[in-house]
């Protein structure tokens, strides 16, 4: 049985430019009930021998490749590149993923430098089946900031060209001081207990959905985000779960309104009441199904609160 | 034991050597059993604000062209800093970076113990190299100094 597990993607700690100890983090990241966390310092591997020490939820270890060009991500990979050194992207690339790692691009359109440094990612990728994720939330509020929602459409844009690329929450989190919506993350759809290697396989497999508390369960035929179903009349099975929005309603309050069903070409082919439902689509061959959630938060609209990785027929 | 200097340096650098690097080899004896790293630049913050409208303009309008309205406030980008880091590489292996914004840096590394960001490990004798990773400049010059030194 499939559970979906809060987790957050993207960590740094006094190993490169957070505040954080790695126990620290370790210890914010119970505070803040996540189940997993990737360990991601900048341009190091230096903090993973701390994780053995400390760490009492599963840890995938990683590295964020900060480069004058763009943020990498790294998740679990058996060696480093010389990440300021880049001459071919789609090679260095291929090195992660040969190693055994995982690649995710980082805020694809967050500003670059001199504001962020290298935070814009240019690289001129030629094979984009080298990327298992992009983080296309990072921070903020999903759509109400520039950077997201370009990085959204972007995505989406890959997804009609056939690339099957795992959407991900990240929020780059290098302190407590500033954080904003609390309960923001990615959760990972994992069947039993949560491992690293589970972790990976689901951010690799694509069962992933970015939430900012309620969960949105969606299934066709025992099928869920990331699975492939035969296209035709489908029948979604939709349920909302909102226990990790009670955990932070001191914090700030959601409300579920709509469901929408996002397909090719960010065609919406669905939009209805945010309910527990059975809906029933004509899917196409060589398409994708994502559902999203849109409602208040702290009484306000129009707001995505969750959105799940694709369906695919 | 009595530390020796195995390089010292002092390089200006200036916005043109954004994005590249700068390397400074250095020799390791026999016997070595730690390395210290001294490291500061200077300035830090762009003080400068009409350049600083004009960086971040120019950022703006090169990354964000279709949302320039939805970045009103050019204060919240401001002070525009330098930001120039460390990596260690040894004879055989990258021993780590310091990806950190501190302008002023001590680090050490050995066998035992390594500052967050290195690793640690034998500090073995060879051609080890230092490199000032240069993200970006924005001040007219920027001066880089570095010590390193040895101890058996």
């Amino acid at each position: 049985m499939k559970k979906w597990y809060p987790c957050e993607l993207h960590c740094h700690t006094l190993h490169s430019d957070g505040s954080f100890s790695v126990k620290e983090l370790l210890d914010t990241a119970e505070a803040r009930h996540l189940s997993g966390i990737c360990l991601t310092d900048h341009n190091t591997v230096s903090g993973w021998d701390e994780v053995d020490l400390y760490a009492r939820i599963p840890v995938l270890k990683g590295t964020e490749y900060t480069t004058y060009h763009g943020h990498i991500l790294s998740l679990n990979a058996g060696r480093m590149i010389d990440c300021f050194n880049i001459c071919d992207i789609d090679k260095e690339l291929r090195a992660i993923r040969e190693s055994g790692g995982l690649v995710g691009m980082a805020h694809p359109y967050q500003l670059g430098t001199p504001i962020c440094t290298g935070g814009r990612w240019d690289y001129d990728v030629k094979d984009f089946s080298l990327i298992n994720y992009m983080e296309i939330w990072s921070e903020g509020e999903m759509l109400m900031t520039p950077a997201n929602c370009r990085a959204r459409k972007w995505w989406l844009s890959l997804l009609d060209k056939g690339y099957r690329i795992t959407p991900t929450f990240g929020r780059d989190w290098h302190r407590t001081k500033g954080n904003k919506l609390l309960g923001a993350c990615t959760l990972l759809h994992i069947d039993g207990e949560i491992t690293a290697e589970k972790m990976k396989s689901a951010i690799k497999e694509g069962r992933t959905q970015l939430s900012l508390g309620i969960t949105l369960n969606v299934s066709a035929d025992g099928k869920a985000p990331g699975d492939r179903i035969s296209s035709g009349k489908t029948v979604f099975r939709i349920s909302l779960d909102r226990s990790r929005a009670e955990l932070f309603a001191d914090e700030y309050t959601l409300c579920a309104e709509t469901v929408k069903v996002i397909t090719n070409g960010d065609t919406t082919v669905y939009e209805g009441k945010a309910e527990n439902c059975e809906l029933t689509l004509e899917t196409k061959e060589n398409s994708y199904y994502v559902f999203e959630l849109w409602g208040r938060l702290n009484g306000e609209g129009n707001h995505l609160i969750s959105l799940s990785a694709p369906i695919y027929a | 034991m009595a530390k020796i200097v195995l390089a010292e340096a002092e390089i200006c650098l200036s916005p043109e050597d954004s994005k590249s690097n700068r390397y400074i080899p250095f020799t390791v004896p026999e016997g070595t059993e730690r390395l210290f790293i001294t490291y500061s630049y200077s300035p830090k913050n762009l003080e400068d604000k009409e350049k600083s409208y004009e960086l971040i303009r120019e950022n703006i309008l090169r990354d964000a062209p279709e949302d320039t309205d939805r970045y009103p406030d050019y204060e919240e980008f401001m002070p525009l800093k330098n930001l120039v880091t460390l990596s260690l590489d040894s004879p055989a292996e990258f021993r780590g970076a310091a990806h950190r914004h501190d302008e002023k840096q001590y680090h050490e590394i050995g066998e035992n113990f390594a500052s967050p960001g290195f690793l640690k490990g034998k500090t073995a004798a060879g051609e080890w190299r230092l490199s000032l990773n240069i993200h970006a400049v924005v001040t007219d010059i920027c001066t880089c100094r570095i010590k390193i030194e040895g101890e058996a």
